[in-house]
């Protein structure tokens, strides 16, 4: 469904920012990017809805989604793509939102930009994702405003916005950063049904290794704009302290694993 | 035990908001720090954690409860006596980006604690601040770089070193490591345990990682809308959770060594507001063990074996029976 074959994407002249990154993604699977800071995981994200910082030049030998070349794509094409087929969530959909602008108001444009829904059936649409997506009364959230809803809510509301059209693709930069350990899992799982429910294939960048290993059918593993290891979960977990991998996973604290004191 | 060098009792803070209702950060928390202890506190975000740290860094005043520091009272500290009193407490911040002016050079930030509290000629301050560096294995040039120049790792070494410079009895951390990578996470965790072993430092280490407090912390204190819901060693913190909030927070937890095959069960809603506090055990709404009691009167906090405390009405001596799990 996804095939990207060594995508390359670079700022002006310096080094790449991702290099010789290659992937292939089946509907309903979940695939996770994990690396820290700096290691190109969100260039990879964002590259393949082009969505890339003026002056990032991707070049790839093959981008494509569902046949579709995205290399070539005009504007127009783009518009109908992103958000229909591919959408991406962020690590704050607070930000994404207009703070002077109801939720309602919100949905209900993305909603008619991308079809001829009558208004009244765009709102009754977005109080059923909203719904969906486990929040309550979904009317009284479409009245509210954005600083009016906790983080999580947000998050939900951006992931509600993402699967209005049921999308085949789901892009998940750093959904559950910014969140409580709580809110996290609720947030995971809901991800976890909507592979389910409509078979979206997710590719999820995360920091977290616990997250990407409970999600995650695979793992790619990324440092220094390059993948330096991927595999299934139980390959990457059994990793040896003298790979990058399993210097990672000692980094991460465990329940139950070192103790300091 | 050793001498309690931090304690707090009944410590309350409470803000008045432009509406005229009343939102409660604190609600009479108790806490015993003691040298050489790392006291973890962990709970959602809005549970009154910072709030508790400005309390115990003397930066807010608590509205009731006393605050004393190796058993003098300073709850009403002010003017000189506060300022020569801020030397025994110190702070490191969740963002080292924004803990430093960017103007200062590195070994200015790390001489200005020393020049506030001790008059030193510049060749020995110059020395005082090498050594610092040296504390927190950062190179010697450091000293003329700027902060902005330095990576988020060695800048929270650097915010510990300005920390560190006055020798302070207490270190507080609030999230200090969120904004890390795991790597430089470890490497800023294994540093401030070696200092606490070398110079018997008092931590307090507010997280929101549990894996991590657990890691570092002798005892847990488990915080939920501003009030103090178990104390626990540690050690074991898995196998010895008793408050429901507790495990359930445990339950949110991913790790890389958990079992992959069973679903992850989440504490479902939200934590209520902090403003309309609900009445009985502030975690009723969200518990899944919720009594008859438990909406009308707030549960004290009992001793469960010497080094845990836990306050829910599940622990009480009289057997209640759960009710069914409505929801």
């Amino acid at each position: 469904m996804l095939e990207i074959e060594r995508l390359q994407v670079a700022y002006g002249t310096g080094e790449p920012a991702l290099r010789d990154f290659s992937l292939h993604m089946e509907p309903g699977e979940i695939v996770a990017l994990v690396g820290e800071s700096g290691s190109g995981k969100t260039t990879a994200i964002r590259a393949i809805l082009g969505l890339l910082p003026a002056g990032g030049q991707v070049e790839a030998e093959v981008l494509s989604f569902q046949g579709q070349d995205l290399l070539s794509l005009t504007q127009r094409q783009w518009r109908a793509l992103r958000g229909g087929e591919i959408s991406m969530i962020f690590q704050d959909s607070g930000a994404m939102l207009n703070p002077i602008r109801t939720i309602g108001g919100q949905f209900v444009e993305y909603i008619r930009a991308h079809c001829s829904l009558s208004k009244a059936d765009a709102r009754a649409r977005s109080a059923q994702m909203l719904g969906r997506m486990g929040l309550p009364n979904p009317e009284s959230l479409l009245s509210s405003y954005p600083f009016q809803l906790s983080g999580g809510q947000r998050q939900r509301v951006g992931i509600a916005m993402a699967m209005a059209f049921e999308p085949k693709l789901l892009l998940a930069d750093e959904p559950t950063s910014a969140l409580d350990v709580t809110t996290q899992a609720q947030i995971i799982r809901q991800m976890i049904e909507l592979r389910e429910n409509y078979h979206t294939a997710i590719l999820l960048v995360t920091h977290n290794l616990g997250v990407a290993a409970y999600a995650a059918d695979r793992i790619l593993v990324m440092r220094g704009g390059q993948v330096v290891d991927q595999g299934r979960r139980e390959e990457l977990l059994s990793r040896g302290a003298d790979t990058y991998t399993g210097q990672l996973l000692r980094a991460v604290p465990d329940m139950g694993g070192k103790r300091y004191v | 035990m050793s001498d309690c060098l931090l304690e707090g009792r009944g410590l309350t803070r409470r803000y008045r908001r432009e509406d005229g209702r009343v939102l409660t950060a604190c609600r009479e928390v108790d806490l015993r720090m003691f040298p050489g202890e790392t006291l973890g506190i962990v709970g959602e975000s809005g549970c009154g954690k910072s709030t508790l740290m400005r309390l115990l860094a003397r930066l807010e005043r608590p509205d009731e409860g006393r605050l004393l520091f190796k058993g003098e009272d300073i709850t009403d500290l002010r003017g000189e006596a506060l300022r020569r009193h801020r030397r025994h407490i110190q702070m490191i911040f969740q963002d080292p980006a924004a803990a430093f002016f960017p103007r200062m050079k590195v070994w200015e930030a790390l001489a200005e604690p020393l020049r506030n509290f001790e008059k030193l000629p510049s060749a020995q301050l110059r020395q005082r601040v090498d050594e610092l560096l040296d504390l927190v294995g950062l190179p010697a040039d450091f000293a003329d770089r700027y902060p902005h120049s330095m990576s988020g790792g060695q800048r929270q070494r650097l915010g510990l070193a300005r920390a560190l410079a006055l020798h302070p009895e207490v270190l507080l951390c609030d999230e200090a490591t969120a904004a890390l990578d795991v790597s430089s996470q470890q490497q800023l965790v294994e540093l401030l345990v070696e200092l606490q072993r070398r110079e018997g430092l008092s931590i307090l280490f507010v997280c929101h990682d549990l894996a991590l407090v657990q890691s570092l912390s002798h005892r847990i204190m488990v915080m939920y809308l501003g009030t103090v819901l178990e104390v626990l060693p540690g050690a074991g913190i898995t196998g010895r959770a008793a408050h429901p909030y507790t495990k359930a927070l445990l339950g949110s937890v991913f790790s890389i060594s958990m079992d992959f095959s069973r679903p992850i069960e989440p504490l479902q809603g939200e934590v209520p507001s902090p403003l309309d506090i609900p009445r009985g055990c502030p975690f009723h709404t969200r518990c899944p063990h919720c009594m008859a009691v438990c909406r009308d009167s707030r549960p004290a906090m009992r001793q469960l074996s010497p080094d845990h405390q836990v306050a829910c009405h599940l622990f009480e001596g009289q057997a209640v029976q759960p009710e069914e799990e409505s929801q």
